[in-house]
């Protein structure tokens, strides 16, 4: 079956709407909000501080640390909190992603703790969560060489689209198959660089590089946003 | 005196107390020294203006130019230092993010919070975009409280050990006040280190060394004691300098307007000390509108006009 128009009547280049917000923890160093629709994510990060394990530490370049959780009523199934093994693996590719925006070498023997909460999922929650978190890293007075945003693509039915939401990511065909090909990505928009390239499902690689061309835009315009949440976090006299 | 001593301040500073009146004022770290920049930008401004670069640096940044403006001071120069007639009213500095483009071209240079790449000068920070001469920097306003040597801080005993009390700054980082350290008396072998100080006292306290893994404090010096009652308003540490302003003159306006005694911490621990709980609050609703509003120009003017309206209404 072709996908011929969104579920929520997006068009196939849109994300859905974007919300933002930077110092929504008071007690962290550095903290961001950001939300794709009804995929909300918060993010928190902690230091530099000396990193323990003492084994763990290298001389010549600190670490990020990430940590990635759902709160348990962010899904409609409960979901059980604390790390599983698909909240390790989203929580390690988030450290891949956020390392290259970085100055590291700046903190040799420290870690930089990003905690990513996840409020509300509706597909994208890692996506989301790169995006909170990079805000929240540059919040947190941390050099950095770029911002990271982040957005998934997909081919659903055929489709290239981009943020899929849960209803496409779960597309059957009539015959009950699946067909639906989800891709986060995510950028350091000004460099132009990908920090962080998963696939799930299938795409010919011609269909990629499209699906990669829509993300890096898709990706511009996130990385807008975040620049706008940022200088917009200073409130005018009054 | 030396000189460092006096980050902290006491407001009721008699005349052997003038000397700590001087601020340290992140002088060697760049942390927005309100005093440091003044000078600077007043030698280079002339050249400046002359250079044909000029055009090449990015509007905002020329806004900085008056926007060092604090306050009464910065009212004072003249209208010769502004720049073309349209800029008059934008004297904020603009507030940059990591990674984006700060100057372009060979004739500037990279100072704190920026970095070089090829043609351009990135900002490496989220802060407020600064020029001085040619020196380009990122002054950042968020962030956590990075302990330095002869730092003046305010801390809480959270407990006491057999070799001193430990002191935490409300940080991640905790640190000791050692016996030898704790006072400038000699504390006797086996004393009750409660006598001193106590859990849950606050110190008016100086870092005498960091380490990797912990500080060290001391409270031999002018000003370092424990405080007594009072209300402890907390800020972030970016924003201290703001908050004492150049050599002092925030604090002061707030103290005398107040009538308040203020130490500042450079951990953003800030001790208030009034008559009444109405000159207390009244100190640390003017701190928390500095904390809020550091990045407008003209603060100091403004917090006096904020505080002539409140001690009006009463």
């Amino acid at each position: 079956m072709p996908y011929t128009k969104r579920f929520d009547g997006r068009k196939f280049d849109e994300t859905r709407k974007i919300e933002a917000k930077v110092g929504v923890i008071e007690k962290a160093d550095g903290s961001a909000y950001f939300a794709f629709g009804d995929t909300k994510a918060i993010a928190a990060v902690y230091g530099p501080r000396t990193l323990f394990p003492q084994h763990l530490q290298n001389p010549v370049k600190g670490r990020i640390r990430c940590n990635y959780d759902m709160m348990s009523f962010s899904v409609s199934e409960r979901k059980r909190p604390g790390p599983g093994r698909r909240g390790q693996e989203i929580s390690h590719v988030t450290e891949k992603a956020l390392e290259p925006a970085v100055k590291l070498d700046n903190f040799p023997n420290c870690v930089i703790e990003v905690y990513i909460l996840i409020l509300q999922a509706n597909a994208g929650t890692r996506t989301a969560g790169i995006n909170a978190a990079s805000l929240a890293l540059a919040h947190a007075g941390l050099p950095m060489i770029d911002l990271v945003s982040s957005v998934s693509v997909g081919k659903i039915g055929g489709k290239l689209c981009v943020d899929l939401i849960k209803e496409e990511e779960d597309f059957k065909e009539k015959n009950g198959e699946k067909s639906a090909t989800d891709i986060p990505v995510a950028f350091l928009p000004r460099l132009g660089k990908v920090s962080l390239l998963q696939l799930d499902g299938k795409i010919s690689s011609k269909e990629l590089s499209e699906a990669l061309e829509m993300a890096q835009e898709s990706c511009n315009k996130i990385y807008e946003v975040q620049k706008r949440t940022l200088k917009e976090a200073f409130k005018e006299w009054k | 005196m030396d000189r460092r001593k006096g980050s902290a301040r006491t407001g009721s500073g008699g005349p052997d107390r003038r000397e700590f009146r001087e601020f340290r004022e992140f002088k060697e770290e760049g942390h927005g020294g309100q005093g440091q920049s003044e000078h600077s930008f007043n030698s280079n401004n002339d050249s400046f203006e002359d250079s044909d670069a000029q055009d090449q640096i990015t509007r905002a940044g020329n806004d900085s130019f008056e926007g060092t403006g604090q306050g009464a001071q910065g009212s004072g120069r003249g209208e010769g230092s502004a720049g073309p007639g349209e800029e008059r009213k934008h004297e904020q500095r603009e507030i940059v993010v990591p990674g984006q483009v700060v100057a372009q071209g060979l004739d500037f240079l990279p100072g704190d919070g920026t970095m070089r790449e090829g043609q351009n000068i990135i900002s490496v920070k989220f802060g407020l975009l600064d020029h001085y001469g040619r020196l380009v920097k990122v002054i950042p306003i968020t962030g956590a409280y990075l302990p330095k040597r002869d730092d003046i801080v305010i801390g809480e005993v959270t407990d006491i050990t057999p070799v001193g009390w430990v002191i935490s700054l409300g940080v991640r980082i905790s640190g000791l006040l050692t016996l030898a350290e704790g006072s400038r008396e000699y504390i006797e072998k086996n004393a009750d280190l409660t006598r001193y100080y106590g859990v849950g006292d606050l110190l008016v306290t100086r870092v005498h060394a960091v380490k990797p893994r912990s500080v060290d404090f001391s409270m031999k010096g002018p000003g370092l004691r424990k405080l007594d009652e009072g209300l402890i308003v907390k800020v972030n540490p970016y924003k201290v300098p703001r908050i004492i302003g150049k050599a002092g003159s925030m604090v002061n306006l707030i103290k005398d307007v107040a009538n308040c005694n203020i130490v500042v911490g450079q951990n953003g621990f800030i001790w208030v000390k009034g008559k009444d709980i109405e000159s207390e609050l009244l100190a640390r609703d003017a701190i928390k509108k500095v904390e809020a509003f550091s990045h407008i120009p003209d603060l100091t003017e403004r917090i006096s006009d904020f505080l002539a309206k409140a001690r009006g209404r009463e």
